[in-house]
């Protein structure tokens, strides 16, 4: 196998994994479907370039995710529209829903999308990503502590905004 | 530990192992009320963020550009990319030695590239958009905008069109945002119109190359077709 074919192997083997994930992730940062997938394509190009550079695989997915996260901060994040496109991006879900969780789980991805980024962010690496706490704490450069707060903070406001616009059956008489 | 703590801590791991919250949940009924809650808000919550995504297809774009980096070829976003392949199936026999053919391949190019993400990218105009964004697209194009055009620009990205590289702008009109694409080494000889599925599109000479103004209105642009063949200029003049 050549050196191209190699690298070729190596980064789908390493990358190809978290695609989808990268995306999800980018998504719920952006807001909007063309800019996420700008987004990860630019994290993908930066990816392959520097692949060579990648000692240590098993922590491929920080290293993405920083890429990623670095690369919104300097370029996409002044692209990101003033109204998101959440509703047209979600055509359709896998699984078999009510009309009535239809509209709560349309609800709770607004409500997603309006979380103040610092909220966001971390629940995005947490529940996407499968980031932990410690984890969370290192790819943001905050404390555990900082972490935590701001998670609960993430779920008690849409709990909270959720119950505020009437949505029942598992989240109504929580807490 | 009280349950107010035991509620900080499932708000931020709501799948806590840890042996005291573990302990928490087994010697107390309401502790483990609040888990199972958890439990169940978490599960709606990694639903929600569960959207469809195609890895194989980011991964194969991506694989795509390298391919062509290593063969010295300019990369375009994702979705240029694919307008690109869309609009190469679409425009065969443009010629590539000056002004297209009457109508034919300009037609067929701007819609297809209208088709492809126009209203997408319209979607993406913003009063927030950064002007500096326009001078860097139009400097890779060998271009420069003034700056009665900049304060109009409401979002600008590359676009493959049928000579290279160009612009794709979303453009404040006299009666709303209008797309402009920006065809730098595509001549023209004279403004053409052409319809298409309810859109209009007047394409005319620039300095160098030339513009389609693209709008779903039978509206004439005549104010805004003068200011961007006034405004975007070679980057040497």
């Amino acid at each position: 196998m050549d050196k191209d074919a190699k690298k070729h192997a190596r980064f789908t083997r390493l990358v190809g994994p978290y695609a989808p994930d990268l995306y999800r992730f980018g998504l719920w940062l952006c807001g909007h479907d063309a800019l996420a997938k700008d987004l990860v394509q630019e994290t993908l190009v930066r990816a392959w370039r520097a692949l060579d550079k990648l000692n240590d695989e098993a922590a491929v997915k920080s290293w993405l995710i920083t890429i990623l996260r670095r690369e919104y901060a300097r370029t996409f994040e002044r692209k990101v529209p003033p109204l998101s496109d959440i509703d047209n991006v979600v055509i359709e879900d896998t699984d078999e829903l009510t009309p009535e969780q239809r509209t709560e789980r349309s609800h709770l991805r607004q409500r997603i999308m309006a979380l103040a980024p610092r909220y966001r962010e971390p629940l995005l690496l947490q529940v996407v990503m499968g980031y932990s706490c410690d984890e969370i704490a290192v790819q943001l450069e905050i404390s555990k502590a900082a972490v935590m707060t701001q998670l609960f903070r993430a779920r008690e406001q849409l709990k909270d905004t959720l119950q505020e616009d009437g949505i029942t059956g598992n989240v109504h008489g929580l807490f | 530990m009280d349950f107010s703590e035991f509620i900080r801590r499932l708000g931020a791991e709501p799948r806590d192992q840890q042996p005291d919250m573990l302990s928490a949940r087994a010697g107390s009924p309401e502790f483990d009320r609040a888990a199972v809650a958890a439990e169940a808000f978490e599960q709606q919550l990694e639903a929600a963020l569960h959207v469809p995504a195609d890895g194989d297809a980011l991964l194969e774009a991506a694989l795509q550009w390298a391919s062509r980096e290593q063969k010295n070829v300019p990369r375009w976003p994702w979705l240029a990319v694919a307008a690109s392949i869309l609009v190469v199936v679409g425009v065969v026999g443009i010629s590539r030695q000056g002004a297209p053919g009457p109508g034919g391949g300009i037609e067929h190019y701007v819609r297809a590239h209208f088709d492809h993400d126009g209203q997408q990218v319209l979607a993406m105009a913003s009063e927030g958009f950064n002007p500096a964004e326009l001078e860097r697209v139009l400097a890779q194009l060998d271009k420069r905008g003034t700056a009665a055009l900049a304060e109009r620009v409401r979002f600008v990205k590359f676009c493959p069109t049928p000579d290279g590289k160009g612009a794709h702008m979303v453009v404040e009109s006299e009666s709303g945002p209008v797309t402009v694409i920006v065809m730098p080494n595509t001549r023209v000889e004279n403004s053409m119109l052409v319809q298409f599925d309810g859109h209009q599109a007047t394409v005319f000479p620039l300095n160098s190359g030339s513009a389609a103004i693209i709008s779903d209105s039978g509206q004439q642009y005549a104010a805004l077709q003068t200011l961007l063949q006034s405004s975007i200029l070679p980057r040497s003049s």
